[in-house]
């Protein structure tokens, strides 16, 4: 085969390097010529042939270009023999060969264009512009074949138009191809568009000239046809391209071709138009002006019909958009992006998102990962859910979760980015990290105290110490009880606020709650020498009574705890409109006023040290908030001066209840004065 | 010279601190000083001169950090060895105890079977001196 392709070669540099002088109206050159052209031929038949059996793919594309071959073959074999070397009439046998010789050629590259994923209809019209404006071109030289009658008979003048019009088709089929693999052609596909164009050229003139009778056959232009034959071997010869692996739409650089057409289809209309008044290579140049107006109308059909569909939903979700180009300017900005960023869509766009919205740090990083993925398509960012730290307008960084994807437009890579302010979340996650941390360190700290007690006392250290060894024993009690209360008081407030406490709501008499309340607490007032004040006020309330009745008693077990020994804790309970008011007053060392809602947080003591002096779990006043709140009430504390007091509202019995509730209401402000305890 | 030693126990936690002392005291030998918060514990640092400090870390008012930077100003107690003792270990609170320049952190609960011999390894003491029972 190789030996074969070096022949075909050798002939065809033969031929070429013939003196120019010498070609043209001798009967020997025509016999040469023909010899060459047969060669040329059946060599490229014979290639391709030959390629078609060695690959995989297209190897239909290849038999039918082989085919091709010996159609043209067989039109040359039968013009000979038919007309010898005198030369033969036009139209001839010959000519139906070698027209034929154009469908299985075009088919081939019809499957070749399918082969590469069909063409859109931008594509389409790119082909459409090159079309026009090579048409143009080709009937600036021919169009004398049709306007000018004396060229011949009309079969003969449409026989000679045949071959151009059958080569334009090919190129185009070529563009098609090159377009819909972005404009980029391997080897053998370039030398294969570079075939038809040298024989749509040749075949222009030949036409021309035909019309003109100055065509002399074994003359120059013969090489026209033959070197095409050389380029297909070639083509059919050389080891196809590998595969590109990543396919990448040219971007801007796809509108190069259309547009270059298109100036040379400016330049037709002009020199057609004025200089040589070609009506229809004008026409045909116009056609390919218009193609390239319909191609922009495409482009910006497309871009409204996006903008149309995507702004307004964009506008409406609550996760920032943001869009940017293969250079990283910013497409696109929604108003949630304006929200978190701080930028105007106006402002934003066109800007540079990497010096824009990254730290300093990041932004180098970033562009070297953006040119890798544009070269190499290698990426480990795109359509995953990412955690980064951006820059907002005033200059403050801000933590956010985003997404990006990637779209092949035909502007090259659109980058979409869906991004949400996680700041609450990371300060949610810290409180819940901290929230552990001080769990931890307070059942820890109980804990140290029974293991180190327990520790001596196992020992035997203590044996000849039993008042050392009694003290022991009595910390390790205390500890395990404050330890038992701690996870007793922790499982309580998860349930409450959880909602798993089912509240027995019922009507109760707040009056009788308060008593209640004062009752469970004497016995501690009278050893810390403290007054219980007890009202005698009543209100119908709407509420689970052992819920109430905890919550009072931990108010009451705090006020007692923060009361110097002769003071005295008043109890109050109001009925305020639908709400029922309860009050729990001390004299103790007030509450600082920035502490004042933070006591009611979980281990939130005013002095971290008063939990484990007073005998506290730091919860108490957690589990009354909680306890108040799920019964729809709030809960507050004020300090004035010395003292400071505990008030949360619960709600009133509605008016029409049971025959119970009923009476409970009537009993409202039915007061019995102050009941002391000591 | 194996010496009985006098050693600060702070903590704001009863129990921790008597089950310290008694651990220190019953176990290690040696002798032990109390206080019950930070400033406290600056006075007796700088009258008693103990020969280390166990300093708890979460404590009211001062808390342990702030009262080793006041032991640390002071002449009169920048030279005592001070070991945290602390319930509260996360990898972060390391890093920031290891920056302030105390001899070592030791993590509540504490076995009282060997405090005084963890006490002895950091700062370089025998073990058990020779007053031990």
């Amino acid at each position: 085969v190789r030996a074969l392709i070096a022949l075909g070669f050798a002939l065809a540099i033969a031929a070429l390097v013939r003196a120019p002088g010498h070609w043209g109206g001798h009967a020997v050159d025509r016999v040469f010529a023909q010899a060459v052209y047969d060669a040329a031929a059946g060599i490229g038949a014979v290639l391709c042939l030959w390629r078609a059996s060695a690959v995989d793919k297209g190897r239909a594309a290849w038999s039918l270009i082989a085919l091709a071959f010996v159609l043209e073959l067989a039109g040359s074999t039968v013009y000979a023999v038919l007309y010898g070397a005198s030369g033969g009439p036009v139209p001839s046998v010959a000519d139906a060969f070698w027209v034929a010789f154009y469908v299985p050629m075009a088919a081939a590259l019809v499957l070749r264009v399918r082969a590469a994923g069909g063409v859109p209809r931008a594509v389409i019209l790119d082909v459409m512009i090159a079309a026009a404006t090579l048409g143009s071109i080709s009937a600036a030289f021919a169009a004398d074949v049709v306007t000018d009658t004396d060229g011949g008979s009309l079969a003969h003048r449409l026989t000679a138009l045949a071959y151009p019009v059958g080569d334009l088709v090919l190129v185009l089929l070529v563009l098609q191809l090159a377009a819909a693999n972005a404009w980029r052609l391997g080897r053998a596909a370039t030398l294969v568009a570079g075939c038809f164009l040298l024989w749509a050229v040749t075949d222009t003139v030949h036409a021309a000239q035909t019309a003109h009778g100055t065509y002399v056959a074994g003359g120059v232009l013969d090489l026209g046809w033959i070197f095409p034959f050389v380029l297909l071997g070639a083509a059919a010869w050389l080891v196809p391209d590998p595969p590109t692996p990543f396919r990448r739409t040219a971007g801007g650089r796809a509108l190069v071709v259309p547009v270059g057409f298109a100036i040379v289809a400016v330049v037709m209309v002009l020199y057609s138009g004025l200089v040589d008044a070609n009506l229809v290579a004008v026409a045909l140049a116009a056609t390919a002006l218009a193609c390239l107006v319909a191609r922009f109308a495409l482009i910006f059909r497309r871009h409204l019909a996006l903008v149309a569909r995507t702004g307004p939903v964009l506008d409406v979700v609550h996760d920032a958009f943001m869009s940017f180009d293969e250079r990283g300017l910013v497409t696109d900005w929604n108003s949630a992006a304006e929200a978190t960023f701080g930028w105007s869509r106006e402002e934003v766009l066109g800007r540079d998102f990497v010096a824009t919205f990254l730290p300093e740090d990041r932004r180098e990083a970033q562009r070297r990962h953006m040119s890798h993925f544009l070269a190499t398509g290698e990426d480990d960012v795109l359509d995953r859910r990412l955690e980064r730290t951006v820059l907002h307008r005033d200059g403050r960084t801000i933590p956010i979760e985003l997404m990006i994807s990637s779209q092949e437009t035909d502007d090259g890579y659109t980058f979409n980015a869906f991004l949400r302010d996680i700041t609450a979340r990371r300060e949610v996650e810290t409180a819940k990290d901290e929230f552990v941390a001080i769990v931890s360190h307070e059942l820890r700290t109980p804990l140290t105290s029974i293991r180190g007690s327990l520790g001596l006392l196992a020992s035997g250290v203590l044996d000849s110490e039993p008042a050392k060894a009694e003290r022991m024993l009595e910390v390790a009690l205390e500890n395990t009880d404050r330890l038992v209360r701690l996870v007793n008081d922790m499982l309580d407030i998860e349930r409450i606020e959880s909602g798993t406490v089912h509240l027995a709501r019922q009507a109760c008499d707040a009056g009788q709650l308060v008593h209640d309340a004062a009752d469970a607490m004497r016995t501690a007032a009278m050893l810390a020498g403290v007054t219980l004040d007890v009202p005698g006020g009543h209100g119908a309330l709407w509420a689970d009574p052992d819920r109430v009745l905890q919550t009072l008693t931990n108010l009451i077990s705090n006020a007692i705890k923060f009361s110097p020994e002769g003071a005295t804790v008043w109890l109050g309970v109001d009925a305020r409109g639908d709400e029922i008011v309860f009050a729990v007053r001390d004299e103790g060392r007030g509450i600082p006023p920035d502490k004042l809602e933070l006591i009611f947080e979980r281990f939130q003591q005013v002095d971290s040290s008063d939990a484990r002096e007073k005998g506290g779990t730091g919860l108490g006043l957690a589990i009354c908030r909680s306890i108040v709140e799920q019964h729809g009430g709030r809960i507050w504390a004020e300090s004035v001066g010395d003292g400071s007091t505990f008030q949360f509202t619960l709600p009133a019995a509605p008016a029409i209840q049971s025959p119970r509730t009923a009476a409970l209401a009537g009993a409202v402000g039915d007061g019995s004065g102050a009941d002391r305890a000591r | 010279v194996r010496a009985r030693r006098r050693i600060l126990v702070v903590d704001d936690d009863d129990g921790i601190r008597e089950v310290a002392q008694m651990s220190l005291e019953m176990v290690g030998g040696h002798e032990v000083l109390t206080a019950s918060c930070g400033y406290d514990a600056v006075v007796r640092a700088r009258e008693a001169r103990p020969d280390a400090i166990l300093l708890d870390v979460m404590m009211p008012g001062l808390d342990g950090p702030a009262t080793f930077a006041r032991l640390q100003a002071d002449p009169d107690s920048c030279r005592i060895p001070v070991i945290l003792l602390t319930a509260k270990l996360q990898p972060a609170d390391r890093a920031r105890f290891a920056e302030i320049g105390v001899r070592a952190v030791i993590a509540k609960p504490f076995d009282p079977m060997t405090l005084s011999d963890e006490v002895a390894d950091i700062l370089g003491w025998a073990r058990r001196p020779a007053a031990s029972p």
